[in-house]
């Protein structure tokens, strides 16, 4: 038993190892290797018409700052479409869309009512059914697109092999309180670090559902999106990838948000990613490791990002194994040499790792005192570990036992 | 035919999208690599001295406070404090492990606390209930007093030796000057031999009346782990003033792009 425990704690060790590694090697590639630039300065006419899709869900908070912001982008009217999908809302949402429908023709909503499954990857599929254009945006309604979002993003599917585009996520609302502060420097991390470096390694770069667009061909051949997935972001993401398109990422394509403002709705939130995240895993593994269209390290960067969910279950799991390994004194710890400077050397190496790449994009993106908040990252370690955990027991749930999830949105703090 | 790019007169405009700190040279990189090299052999040399020190500190600030016969580790020797545990009998680990869930239930409720407190907090009172649980059916836990105030002093040696490489290859691609790469490992140092020592006194002052009950969340939370956090503090505090002096600086001076 005693052996079993040790081996099961070596193996999540390693884990924890090579994701730790995984981010030394971007943070590394962000501040020394090439940067690979975005689509830059391309001066074209021929501008390809897109169709913006925003859903919603009960959004009168913050429906009209997203139309105000798309009808005032700088795009060739008769080019560009928006279908806000106004899912079941219960509140003003439809009166707000109505009013701005009647003022500009370009605005066409969706009132999905009645039977049918519900939630985003659902009212997407009815929007692709009516959308005008080949090219398909998308922003969640509590987003503040600039002027210059559509042209810049549209860009992208000028390359024909472009089969998605991401920007970049910014939140707006970090006045709001210490939550979205320390988000801020997670997304920090996440875009400026993360997705530019796996962009500029040729690797994995993520669509993420908002701020971003796809193909709509492409989305219909497969018969668009499963409504009963709740990362219909990440599947997109790893579809593209094993059928052999590409995922631009647009680091220089900024975009606020509405971030999170109570740990309520930051841990539900949390947890449905988790719960998607986990559902695309089980979906996409055995495609991702095949297929001939992915480099060797593109595969390997997939399987390391499909399976980043699973890891804050093993650190909870580590963590009673510790325990268990402690109350009973299973491990001389106190007599083995190599193994306090494995555990410590893992502490400091392993451990700082997430917090090195928040710190190095604080300072790309010229963060200043906020970096001051960098150690209070650890303080949501458990409680990012435990939502993540449930969320991804819920998919393993889903999968096993054939249980249909359903959506759930956001909570919105705009007044 | 040369279709060769010169990248660096490619018309990217100053975004902050693509650039890198200029300042990170094959130099800057030496000049770091043998900073963090004199100071580990500074600490290997004198390693001996500063646990001895170290556990004179602790001693003195722990009333009563004794240490053990010296013990080798690692070519030095070291002399653990002595900790008393208080004795639990069945009543007291049952009060532990009935005190200890009913406040983690309690606390899984209490909203109005923010909730990483509340989750820290679970966590160590979990870890008190199965420590109580298992004292409970085996009357001990694995480690005694001995063994833990050796783990402790052994956990806090590693760690000197491991934080001038550490926080020396941490330091090595951000734009720090030489200064501030040798305060960030000495404050790192001096902060971790500072705390290390007084929290010692403390974890063997709590294990004298709390018993071996806490033992596991003083190591596993309030350890090793603690030190880390730290470091990350350490850290931020000195990336503060940098990223402010890159700000002022001109961007064609600090930053290179693509």
């Amino acid at each position: 038993m005693a052996v079993a425990l040790t081996v099961w704690m070596i193996a999540i060790v390693v884990v924890m190892i090579i994701y730790a590694g995984r981010h030394w090697v971007l943070t590394l590639n962000r501040l020394l290797g090439h940067q690979r630039p975005y689509m830059q300065d391309i001066i074209d006419e021929d501008l390809p018409g897109v169709t913006v899709l925003v859903p919603m869900h009960n959004e009168e908070q913050v429906a009209d700052g997203v139309l105000t912001a798309l009808l005032a982008q700088d795009y060739p009217a008769d080019r560009l479409e928006i279908i806000p999908i106004d899912d079941h809302s219960t509140d003003r949402t439809q009166k707000i869309l109505e009013s701005y429908a009647v003022r500009n023709p370009r605005i066409r909503p969706i009132y999905r009512r009645g039977e049918g499954a519900r939630g985003k990857p659902a009212g997407l599929n009815e929007a692709l059914g009516i959308a005008g254009n080949e090219v398909i945006l998308v922003f969640d309604a509590d987003y503040q697109p600039p002027p210059d979002i559509v042209r810049e993003l549209a860009l992208a599917f000028l390359d024909p092999e472009v089969g998605a585009v991401m920007g970049r996520v910014v939140p707006s609302n970090t006045a709001s309180g210490f939550l979205a502060r320390l988000l801020d420097l997670e997304r920090s991390g996440g875009y400026q670090v993360d997705q530019q470096a796996r962009y500029s390694m040729n690797l994995v770069p993520q669509y993420g559902g908002t701020v971003g667009g796809f193909r709509r061909s492409v989305v219909l051949s497969w018969g668009g999106f499963d409504p009963y997935v709740l990362a219909e972001d990440t599947d997109l993401t790893f579809r593209l990838l094993v059928r052999g398109w590409r995922v631009a990422y647009a680091n220089k394509v900024e975009c606020y948000e509405e971030a999170p403002q109570t740990w309520d709705a930051r841990f539900r939130q949390l947890r449905r990613w988790a719960r998607g995240h986990t559902q695309t895993m089980f979906r996409h593994w055995r495609r991702v490791l095949t297929s001939p269209n992915m480099t060797p390290a593109q595969r390997v960067d997939g399987m390391l990002l499909l399976g980043i969910y699973m890891i804050p279950p093993l650190i909870l799991t580590g963590l009673g194994l510790s325990l268990a390994l402690f109350i009973t004194g299973t491990i001389p710890l106190a007599a083995t040499l190599l193994l306090s400077f494995f555990a410590v050397g893992y502490n400091a190496f392993g451990n700082f790792a997430p917090f090195y790449q928040v710190g190095t994009a604080g300072v790309l993106d010229g963060m200043r005192e906020r970096l001051f908040l960098l150690p209070y990252l650890f303080f949501m370690f458990l409680f990012n570990s435990w939502a993540v955990t449930l969320g991804a027991f819920d998919a393993v749930v889903d999968v096993l036992g054939g249980r249909v999830p359903t959506w759930e949105k956001t909570a919105r703090f705009r007044q | 035919m040369d279709i060769s790019v010169d990248r660096a007169a490619l018309p990217i405009l100053p975004h902050r999208a693509y650039r890198r700190p200029r300042a990170i040279t094959a130099r800057s990189v030496a000049a770091s690599l043998a900073l963090a090299a004199a100071v580990e052999a500074l600490v290997v040399a004198f390693l001996g001295d500063l646990a001895a020190v170290f556990t004179r500190v602790s001693a003195e600030l722990l009333p009563g406070g004794a240490r053990s016969a010296a013990r080798p580790f690692l070519g030095i020797d070291l002399r653990p404090l002595e900790i008393e545990l208080q004795p639990l009998d069945y009543r007291a680990l049952l009060v532990w492990f009935l005190a200890s869930a009913a406040a983690a239930a309690v606390l899984a409720e209490v909203k109005r606390i923010g909730a990483p407190a509340r989750y820290m907090a679970i966590y160590n009172l979990v870890m008190f209930a199965v420590s109580a649980t298992y004292m409970l059916f085996t009357g001990e836990l694995g480690y005694g007093a001995e063994s833990f105030s050796d783990l402790y002093i052994r956990s806090a040696v590693v760690i000197w030796l491991v934080i001038p490489v550490f926080v020396g290859a941490i330091s090595l691609f951000l734009p720090f000057t030489i200064l501030e790469r040798g305060l960030l490992v000495g404050a790192s140092l001096a902060y971790n031999l500072v705390f290390s020592a007084v929290r010692y006194a403390l974890f063997a002052w709590i294990l004298s009346w709390s018993g071996a009950v806490t033992m596991a969340s003083l190591y596993l939370f309030f350890g090793p782990l603690l030190d880390f956090v730290y470091v990350v503090g350490v850290f931020s505090v000195f990336l503060v003033p940098m990223s402010k002096r890159l700000g002022r600086e001109g961007p064609q001076d600090v930053w290179t792009w693509l």
